[in-house]
C-alpha cells in the first residue's frame, strides 16, 4: 500500500491506492463496469465487489493513519479521500520484511506545483530554475563601512541569486577613501559568482571628493566590463547643481547605461537584476529606516504572455487561472523558504537587526512580451486585463495572509507585476516582439507625437507594474554629454517614470533597410 | 454554550454551526462577522483524526492552508522562521524559558494532581502594546493529569473558528500528545475556550457548504 506513493510528491487518492494494491481485481471489475454489454446484474456486483475493497483499503489506510504513516489530506465533493505520506522532507522509513527486502520511503521535498503544466509548455518560467526555493532574488545593503559590507557580502552570494543593491553609496564615496577599491573587488567577486552589484547614489549628498571617487569608479567599471550598475538618484533639481559632474559622468562611462531614479517620484530605493527592475513598497519603507539589510524579492516566477496566448488562445478567465496557480505557486515557495529561512538564508538573517531581512520581500510575477495583448487587441484591452488581474492578486495575497494569521503564524504574503528583462529572453522565451526602442536623437524628439504616446503607454505599465517598471532611452546619432544631461533632466521634468536608464550604444544586429518589395 | 463531540470534525462542525446560527453581527478588522462569546468545545477523543478539519477546508480548494508538517514546525521547534510570532518560540524559547520542557513536564512529573500546570504564549512586554502588529491567538493552555490521562483546555481570546479554529485544535493537540508522550500517559480530552467565537462575511458561504445538509435541517 505504501508503494501507491512512490515517486508521488503530491495527494493521492483511495481509489488510486485500491487499483495498484487490488490491481488484479481491479482490472477485471474495470472491464465489467467499462464495457456496455455488461448485463446490470453484473455491472451491480461489479460495483459492490469495488466498494468492498474500497472498505478494505480504507482500513488498512486507517491503521497506517494511526501509526503516522499516511496522512488524509483532503475529502472530495464525492466523499473520497486523499492522502499523503505521513512523512517530513527529511525523513526516512526503513522497513525490512520476512522476504529480507527493504522497503525505504522517503517523502521528495518539493511538492508538485499548480503550474507545472505550464512549465511544461514553456508557459511559465521559474527565474535562477531549479534553485528558485534555495535563494532569494534581490537584497539591499545599508552599512556603516565598506571593509563590514565586503566581508558581509561575499556569504551573500550563495543566498542571493541575482543582485545586491548597495544603499546610500554616496555616504561612502564621500568618505571612504578605498571605495574605488571596494568596488573593483566586489565587482570581481560578484562577476565570478554571476550575480550584480547595484550603487545606489544620491547624488545631492556627494560631496567633492565623492563625485571623484564615483566618476574614478564609472571609468574602471567602463573599462573591465564589471558586472556593476550605477543607480544614481536624483530630482530634476539635482540636475541643475550638479550638471558639470554629470557630463563627466557620462563621459568617464563612455556612453554606457547608466540608470536614474526620479527622486521627485518616488522616495523608494529601485534595482536593475538580470531578471528585471526590483522596488520596495513606499508606505512599507517607512517602517525600516536604518535596517541594514532588506530582501526586495524572494522569488520570481516569470510569464510569456505570447506563448500563453499562442498555446492556449487568450481569454480573461484562462490568464487569470494562471495568474491564481503562479501565486498559489509563489505561495507554496514563499512557505518552504520561509521555514527552512534559518538554514537557507543563516547569512542573511545573520545581518539583520531589530527586523527581519524578510519584512519587506515580494514576490514577484515578471511578464515577458507583456505588450502582445495590446499589439494583438489593444492598449484598453491590455490595461483591463491587468489591472483586473493585479487586482485579484492583491485579493489573494490578504486572503492568505488572514488564513495564516487565524492559524497563529503569522506570515508575510505579498505578490507584485514586473516586466522580465530583454536579457532573459534567449534562456527562457519566446522572441521579443517587434518593439520600437525608445531613441531620441536632440531634444526635440521628446515632443515628437509618437514620442508622447509611447510614453504615455509606458507611464501605464509604470502604474501597473507595482513591482517595478524600467525603460531605458537610447541616444541616436552623435553624442555629446551636454546632450545627454539635458535629455535625462528632460526625462526627470516631463514624465512620471520613476526609473529608466539612459544609454548611448547601437541597436543591437546589423540594421536592414527595406529597399524593395517583392 | 457547551459543545462535546467525540472527534474534532464532529466539533469543529457543531461550533461552525451553533455560530452561524446564534451568532451576532459585528464589525470587526473592517469587516463583517458574526460572534459568539464564550464558546467552550470539548473533544473527547482528540487523537481520533484530527486533521480531518483542515482536510475538510482543503477540499474546498480555494485557498491554501497551512500544511500539517507547516503547523507542527511552528509549533515544535522554537526557531522563528520568519514569522511574526510562533506558538513553538512562544511556549519553547519565550526569553531562553522553556515552558513545556523546564515546567509543566517535570511538574506533572513531580505532583500528577498539580493545577498550576498552564502555559502562556500571550508575552505582555510583546503584545500588551497598543500597537503591536501581530498578537497570539491562542492566549494560554492548561494541563491536568486526571484519570490517569493528560487533559488539555486552550484559551483562546479571539477565534475565527471557520479559518482558525482547525489549526488551534490541532496545535493544542499536537502539543498535548508531546507532554503526554514525556509523561507516559495517555491523551485525555481537549477543551478549546473561544473568548470571541466568530466567523467573517465572506467565509460564511463556505462554512455552509461545510455544514451542508446539516445546516438546511
Amino acid at each position: 500500500m505504501l508503494l501507491a506513493f512512490k515517486d508521488r510528491a503530491e495527494e493521492v487518492s483511495t481509489s488510486d491506492i485500491a487499483a495498484i494494491v487490488y490491481h488484479e481485481e481491479f482490472g477485471m471489475l474495470g472491464k465489467i463496469l467499462g464495457s456496455v454489454h455488461s448485463p446490470p446484474p453484473e455491472i451491480r456486483k461489479a460495483k459492490s465487489a469495488k466498494a468492498v475493497l474500497h472498505r478494505r483499503v480504507l482500513y488498512h489506510l486507517n491503521r497506517l493513519m494511526e501509526h503516522g504513516l499516511v496522512r488524509l489530506t483532503r475529502t472530495d465533493s464525492n466523499g473520497e479521500k486523499y492522502y499523503t505520506l505521513g512523512l517530513n522532507g527529511n525523513e526516512e522509513l526503513v522497513f525490512e520484511d520476512y522476504r529480507k527486502r527493504t522497503l525505504v520511503l522517503t517523502k521528495p521535498r518539493v511538492p508538485s506545483l499548480p503550474t507545472e503544466a505550464y512549465e511544461e509548455k514553456h508557459v511559465l518560467v521559474k527565474f535562477s530554475g531549479e534553485t528558485w526555493l534555495e535563494t532569494a532574488n534581490a537584497l539591499l545593503l545599508d552599512m556603516q563601512d565598506l571593509p563590514s559590507m565586503f566581508r558581509a557580502i561575499g556569504p551573500l552570494y550563495s543566498e542571493i541569486n541575482d543582485v545586491i543593491g548597495i544603499s546610500n553609496f554616496a555616504m561612502h564615496a564621500n568618505s571612504a577613501h578605498d571605495a574605488a577599491e571596494f568596488l573593483k573587488r566586489t565587482g570581481s567577486d560578484a562577476k565570478d559568482f554571476g550575480k550584480r552589484i547595484n550603487l545606489l547614489v544620491d547624488v545631492a549628498e556627494l560631496d567633492k571628493d565623492g563625485k571623484q571617487r564615483i566618476l574614478q569608479m564609472l571609468k574602471h567599471c567602463a573599462a573591465s566590463e564589471q558586472p556593476v550598475s550605477f543607480v544614481l538618484e536624483m530630482s530634476s533639481k539635482d540636475v541643475q547643481t550638479n550638471f558639470n559632474f554629470l557630463q563627466q559622468a557620462f563621459a568617464s562611462y563612455e556612453g554606457r547605461k547608466l540608470y536614474f531614479k526620479n527622486k521627485d517620484i518616488t522616495s523608494v530605493p529601485y534595482l536593475t537584476g538580470k531578471a528585471g527592475p526590483y522596488t520596495f513598497d513606499a508606505t512599507e519603507m517607512k517602517r525600516t529606516e536604518g535596517s541594514p539589510v532588506l530582501l526586495a524579492s524572494q522569488m520570481t516566477l516569470m510569464v510569456d504572455v505570447k506563448k500563453f496566448c499562442e498555446t492556449f488562445s487568450f481569454s480573461f478567465e484562462a490568464f487569470d487561472d494562471l495568474i491564481q496557480r503562479t501565486l498559489k505557486s509563489l505561495f507554496y515557495g514563499n512557505a518552504m523558504q520561509r521555514r527552512h529561512a534559518g538554514v537557507r538564508f543563516k547569512n542573511t538573517m545573520a545581518l539583520g537587526g531589530t527586523l527581519s531581512p524578510f519584512v519587506m520581500a515580494r514576490d514577484y510575477i515578471r511578464f515577458w512580451n507583456y505588450d502582445f495583448l495590446r499589439l494583438t487587441y489593444d492598449a484598453k484591452m491590455m490595461e483591463n486585463v491587468f489591472r483586473l488581474i493585479r487586482k485579484r492578486a492583491k485579493e489573494f495575497c490578504t486572503a492568505q495572509e488572514s488564513i495564516y494569521a487565524s492559524c497563529g503564524m503569522p506570515a508575510r504574503f505579498r505578490s507584485v507585476f514586473s516586466m522580465a528583462h530583454a536579457s532573459l529572453s534567449s534562456d527562457y522565451f519566446t522572441t521579443a516582439l517587434d518593439r520600437s526602442r525608445l531613441e531620441v536623437s536632440a531634444l526635440k524628439d521628446f515632443y515628437d507625437q509618437g514620442f508622447r504616446e509611447n510614453m504615455r503607454s509606458k507611464e501605464l505599465l509604470t502604474d501597473m507594474f507595482d513591482g517595478g517598471f524600467q525603460l531605458t532611452v537610447h541616444k541616436k546619432g552623435p553624442y555629446n554629454t551636454e546632450d545627454a544631461v539635458r535629455e535625462v533632466n528632460m526625462m526627470l521634468n516631463t514624465y512620471k517614470i520613476p526609473f529608466f536608464a539612459y544609454a548611448a550604444d547601437a541597436p543591437k544586429g546589423t540594421l536592414k533597410n527595406l529597399k524593395s518589395f517583392a | 454554550m457547551e459543545i462535546v463531540a467525540d472527534d474534532a470534525l464532529t466539533a469543529w462542525k457543531e461550533l461552525l454551526h451553533h455560530v452561524v446560527q446564534k451568532g451576532a453581527r459585528i464589525h470587526y478588522r473592517e469587516q463583517n462577522a458574526v460572534e459568539c462569546l464564550n464558546v467552550l468545545t470539548t473533544v473527547k477523543n482528540p487523537s481520533k483524526r484530527p486533521e480531518e478539519p483542515i482536510a475538510s477546508l482543503n477540499s474546498l480548494g480555494r485557498w491554501l492552508y497551512p500544511s500539517i508538517e507547516e503547523i507542527s514546525d511552528c509549533l515544535l521547534s522554537a526557531a522563528n522562521a520568519d514569522y511574526i510570532y510562533t506558538y513553538g518560540q512562544r511556549l519553547f524559547m519565550n526569553d531562553k524559558t522553556n515552558q513545556v520542557d523546564g515546567f509543566i513536564i517535570p511538574l506533572l512529573k513531580e505532583n500528577s494532581m498539580s493545577g498550576r500546570a498552564v502555559v502562556a504564549t500571550w508575552d505582555i512586554r510583546k503584545d500588551s502594546v497598543k500597537n503591536a502588529s501581530e498578537v497570539p491567538g491562542i492566549v494560554s493552555m492548561d494541563f491536568k493529569l486526571r484519570g490517569g490521562a493528560l487533559h488539555v483546555t486552550s484559551i483562546i481570546r479571539n477565534n475565527d473558528v471557520f479559518f482558525g479554529w482547525p489549526a488551534n485544535f490541532y496545535q493544542t493537540h499536537t502539543i498535548q500528545r508531546y507532554v503526554a508522550n514525556r509523561l507516559g500517559v495517555p491523551v485525555g480530552t481537549l477543551t478549546t475556550l473561544s473568548c470571541s467565537a466568530h466567523v467573517y462575511e465572506d467565509s460564511l458561504q463556505y462554512a455552509k457548504k461545510i455544514l451542508g445538509r446539516r445546516l438546511r435541517a
